[in-house]
């Protein structure tokens, strides 16, 4: 028997045997637990961190308007490389260096952000702040640092008060995040990332997403992040056809075409377009790239590869190159260098080429920074973060019901547009009232759990004891809306669009009935459920 | 969403149970062989079957989805022992063997002192049977990484083995 053989005969004899058992209910169950989570809290999709890829049909007035940030246009000026002094290489150059750019400070290690929450790392791989997992901090989606000290991030599903997509801001010494932006209204957020414009002054890139008929519209914004002053930088077309990205370092901002290769565009945000050979070459599209956080040189990477290669955005000469462990699957810039992921570490490198080996970070992202000031202490902020809710004035126009049920919907309405937490958790225990298919022995913590994961119960609550409902008389009870009786009810499903939004309705309508959140009450007054999910 | 895109959806939700019925098993056997752990494969089977339920219109355009579940299984299993660990699966004894006595010991240290990565492929190429270009497209490397690799590894396995003889 041959090694293959003995192999294939080894792992046969050691795996024929088990037996998994068939658990496809619940799974099917969870999963769409999950989705039908996923879409009631409005999630918008996990930001496309540094790119986001899109039909685009053009990109259009790319000329500044509105209130100008305060920038100075020769502060980020790619530096004359050809003249400055060549930096001793380290160890690991595997090409003479011939020109650096400028100095930028060396990264102190990264922040990594994802689903369990924001952690702080020096280069030597030492925790320094771990920001809990749960509350403000948890499922993070996108994190950067502000570059003063502080940490940017934004969340999968953005806890309660702020909108979902809204992007937060953990300044140095705080102790209790500030919103930094939220999307326009009918617009999802996505980060670009940071610059640093006159006299080190901390921007914000992000672009805010439009649909119209057929695609969408993306908004370029920078937000000077000290006097909040924003700069309109334009707006890119999404339609079918070839794909964009955006990409920004400094004060430049880098258009990555997608077609069978990459081709990237560089404008700079008060000088206009840069010309740059790296704009005349086709790169694969399995490379990733990433602006260096002053605009001056792009980093290279293969997706799985291990070669990295720094670029000038001015000249497009490589100015050196690194080997990386195998496996990278991410590339993210920061203040003072870029992070690369792999399955086994995270190595931390400066804009001169020196690298540091961090522990791994599998999932989020991570970021370098060079000073932070955010301490363990941070929390949860004022008092609406804390019991999070959203008044509402959902208009209750009456509707032909019995007294008493006309009663328990009216006092149930008054109490979540006003956002009594407590009221309405006395009434559910007097009730005996189905809050959850879960546990929800608490029903304030449960709500206030719910919220903190981008849902606000209590608004749901008021604007689903709007819609029209339905009667059950077999069993004696008015459910809202009246799509969960009844999924035919073309005028539930309509009104439901109007809370949820069509892209979630949609979602909803995969399934036998409405399965969203819902509203019972008995025929003598009694609330019997409210509930999400089966 | 359009009518079509419903009925599309709708046709692919009634798909799963069927993907699920062909390729638990398989994928659960392969985790437990990659992992050594068989109550850890099974979660993490069925975590990565719950997320592949949940993104099934996505995943179900896949050239290779029972290598994305594959995948999926590993990258959570590995979170998992990590979050609870602090430990490399490398460096750690499984909880749960998948088979005492092993029927070659020898083949069977000469697995476990392979890299994971490594481990994998020589799961999904001998005992999964999957070709160059679906090992690739499941741990989302070129087909010439990947045949390169296991050509590697398989010369370091049968060096290991054939000296032992």
């Amino acid at each position: 028997m041959n090694t293959e053989e003995r192999i294939r005969s080894h792992l046969e004899a050691t795996t024929s045997h088990l037996v998994a058992e068939d658990r496809l209910e619940e799974v099917m169950a969870e999963g769409r637990r999950r989705q039908i989570r996923a879409r009631t809290a409005r999630v918008l999709g996990a930001a496309a961190v540094v790119a986001l890829f899109v039909g685009v049909l053009s990109v259009l007035d790319t000329q500044p308007s509105g209130p100008p940030v305060a920038t100075d246009p020769t502060a980020s000026v790619p530096p004359d490389t050809s003249s400055t002094p060549e930096t001793p290489a380290p160890d690991t150059t595997t090409e003479a260096t011939t020109t650096t750019p400028e100095a930028l400070p060396e990264p102190a290690g990264v922040i990594v952000g994802g689903p369990d929450g924001i952690t702080v790392l020096d280069r030597e791989g030492n925790t320094l702040v771990e920001l809990g997992d749960s509350g403000p901090y948890a499922g993070i989606s996108w994190v950067a640092p502000d570059r003063q000290g502080g940490i940017l991030f934004q969340h999968s599903t953005t806890p309660m008060p702020w909108e979902q997509g809204t992007v937060l801001r953990l300044a140095a010494g705080a102790t209790e995040p500030s919103q930094v932006v939220a999307p326009p209204p009918g617009s999802t957020l996505v980060p670009v990332g940071t610059g640093v414009g006159e006299a080190g002054r901390p921007l914000f890139y992000y672009l805010a997403d439009t649909p119209t008929g057929d695609g969408s519209v993306s908004r370029l914004t920078a937000i000077d992040l000290e006097s909040g002053e924003t700069r309109d930088l334009g707006t890119i077309e999404h339609g079918p056809g070839a794909s964009v990205g955006v990409d920004a370092g400094g004060l430049v901002i880098d258009l990555v075409r997608e077609g069978d290769c990459r081709e990237h565009s560089f404008q700079h945000i008060t000088e206009g377009p840069i010309d740059s050979p790296l704009s005349d070459e086709c790169f694969p599209r399995t490379t990733m790239t990433a602006l260096s956080a002053d605009g001056a040189t792009m980093a290279f990477l293969p997706f799985q590869g291990t070669e990295l290669v720094v670029r000038s955005v001015r000249t497009g000469e490589v100015l050196w190159q690194r080997q990386v462990p195998a496996g990278a699957f991410n590339l993210w810039s920061g203040e003072g260098g870029w992070a690369v992921q792999t399955p086994d570490q995270t190595v931390l490198v400066s804009a001169s080429g020196e690298t540091w080996s961090l522990p791994p970070a599998e999932e989020g992202m991570a970021v370098p920074y060079v000073t932070m000031d955010v301490g363990m202490d941070a929390g949860l902020g004022g008092d609406s973060a804390a019991l999070p809710c959203r008044t509402t004035d959902a208009d209750l126009a009456s509707q032909d019901l019995p007294e008493p049920v006309a009663a328990t919907r009216r006092q149930l309405a008054r109490l979540a547009a006003s956002c009594d937490y407590e009221g309405l958790a006395e009434l559910a225990r007097e009730h005996g009232t189905t809050l959850s298919f879960g546990d929800a022995s608490d029903p304030v913590d449960f709500w206030v759990a719910e919220g903190r994961q981008g849902e606000d119960p209590l608004e749901i609550l008021a604007r689903v004891l709007a819609t029209t409902p339905a009667q059950d008389t077999e069993a004696g009870y008015w459910a809202w809306p009246a799509a969960h009786l009844d999924p035919g009810d073309e005028g539930s499903w309509a009104e439901l669009e109007r809370i949820f939004g069509p892209e979630t309705v949609g979602d909803l309508r995969q399934y036998e009935g409405y399965l969203g959140w819902r509203v019972g009450i008995a025929d003598d007054g009694t609330w019997w459920f409210f509930v999400a999910g089966d | 969403m359009t009518a079509l895109r419903h009925a599309t959806t709708r046709l692919r939700q009634r798909q799963f149970p069927d993907f699920y019925r062909v390729h638990h098993q398989p994928v659960f056997r392969a985790l437990a062989a990659t992992l050594g752990d068989v109550e850890l494969a099974r979660e993490a089977a069925d975590e990565a079957m719950t997320r592949a339920y949940q993104r099934w219109s996505t995943v179900s355009t896949y050239d290779n989805a029972p290598g994305w579940v594959y995948r999926v299984g590993l990258n959570w299993a590995r979170s998992r022992l990590r979050k609870q660990t602090r430990e490399y699966l490398d460096e750690r004894p499984p909880d749960n063997p998948v088979h005492q006595p092993l029927p070659d010991p020898d083949v069977e240290r000469a697995l476990r002192e392979l890299p994971l990565e490594e481990r994998t492929l020589v799961v999904l190429r001998h005992l999964m049977d999957w070709s160059y270009e679906e090992i690739g497209a499941a741990l989302g490397i070129p087909v010439g990484t990947a045949k390169s690799r296991l050509h590697r590894v398989m010369n370091e396995l049968r060096h290991k083995l054939e000296t032992k003889r």
